[in-house]
């Protein structure tokens, strides 16, 4: 049975926006670590996610440039990166505050990618060449083939 | 009231949207008061919206202009349910100056929203509004095809509702619609009104409603034929099942 994977790219653009929006905005002050090195990376983290979401071509995006799986790609890719951060530049040596938000926050984001379908369409999909092998009719003949199925009023 | 008995040599499929779509579509062109010469818009070319356009035809609109994202589902209003015109807004979504353009200006007499509140073809900041205000549970209704309607109709013209909508909708364009002196009619289809007249014009062949019927599957397929129907897969219109 495949992974259920209903988010489609409209839901994935609300949730990329208000991401973006909170961690710039209210999350280090939230976790305690405004005004730190580690609230700094997670504010530009989240100016950045929102940044390359408005040129996303999906519902949501402003300037439709890239690609939407290419966009699950850098979603992925930044989730890595900001958890990968604090031990880089080892700030991790500081306390827990400056390394738990970064991974917290990695993990909710490959957590939304594992429920977000990569086809933008969001659901369960049903299996399309079954219906079209069994299809006792011919959607071309119906639709371009023919005449017309009304007479107009004389 | 109660079932209408088929005595004719029809097929199941020339008679069983007599039971909802086909009059619906009816009852949105009804509503539009057609005497003849007259300019409609159908929002949507599903299936309801395809008999909307194929009733408008019957009732004697000049032109009847038929608006989807799906070009297949433009064609199929052109060759088999009779409009004059097509509005593809997957290639511009501009969908009320397009209206415009081809009608001089002066927009429809009546326009039909068959598509209600799952509209998919808000422009980008309107779409975004209305999608986060659904995510929170602010809107329960997506408006885009009311409110361009509305926007779109000539003065003193008719919006015919058809569509289905639940709850609360927001940005309705109350100044365009009472400036315009539009009047606006809706509701859910009254099927007996329409069924035993629709079933004479079936009969007398003046429209065979088995042209939106694009997929016949049986039963046990029956999960995977909404999936295409729903994601409007391999050019479906319409699925019908057959045990």
């Amino acid at each position: 049975m495949p992974i259920p994977r209903p988010v489609d790219s409209t839901l994935h653009g609300v949730v990329d926006y208000s991401a973006g929006s909170l961690l710039v905005t209210a999350f280090p002050r939230l976790a305690g670590i405004s005004g730190t090195r580690a609230g700094r990376q997670i504010r530009l983290a989240g100016a950045i996610h929102a940044g390359y979401s408005t040129l996303t071509k999906y519902p949501l995006g402003i300037v439709k440039l890239i690609p939407y799986p290419a966009h699950l790609a850098m979603d992925a890719a930044g989730a890595l990166a900001l958890a990968a951060t604090p031990f880089v530049t080892g700030q991790y040596k500081k306390g827990r505050s400056q390394w738990v938000p970064h991974v917290a926050l990695c993990l909710v984001e490959l957590s939304a990618l594992a429920v977000s379908d990569p086809t933008g369409r969001g659901d369960f999909h049903g299996d399309v060449d079954a219906v079209r092998q069994a299809n006792q009719e011919s959607p071309q003949r119906k639709i371009y083939d023919g005449p017309r199925a009304v007479t107009p009023v004389a | 009231m109660g079932p209408l008995k088929v005595e004719d040599d029809l097929t199941d499929e020339q008679v069983l949207f007599l039971s909802d779509i086909f009059p619906t579509g009816y009852m949105g062109a009804d509503f539009c008061e057609i005497s003849g010469g007259e300019v409609i818009a159908v929002f949507g070319a599903g299936p309801v919206g395809q008999f909307a356009i194929a009733s408008a035809v019957l009732l004697g609109a000049e032109r009847v202009i038929a608006i989807d994202q799906y070009d297949y589902r433009l064609q199929m209003a052109v060759n088999k349910a009779g409009a004059t015109d097509i509005v593809n807004f997957g290639e511009d979504a501009d969908i009320v100056e397009q209206l415009k353009e081809l009608t001089g200006g002066r927009g429809p007499d009546a326009v039909i929203d068959a598509v209600g509140m799952e509209a998919t073809h808000g422009h980008g900041a309107l779409h975004a509004y209305d999608r986060v205000k659904q995510a929170t549970r602010s809107e329960s209704d997506r408006g885009h095809a009311l409110r361009d309607a509305i926007l779109a109709c000539r003065p003193g013209g008719i919006v015919s509702v058809i569509g289905v909508y639940g709850g609360l909708v927001d940005k309705f364009p109350s100044g365009a619609f009472m400036n315009k002196g539009l009047t606006l009619k809706a509701g859910q289809c009254h099927v007996q009104r329409y069924i035993k007249p629709l079933y004479e014009r079936i009969k007398r062949g003046e429209i065979d409603p088995s042209f939106v019927v694009t997929h016949r599957v049986g039963l046990d397929l029956a999960p995977d034929a909404y999936e295409t129907f729903k994601h409007k897969q391999d050019e479906c219109v319409k699925v019908v099942l057959k045990p």
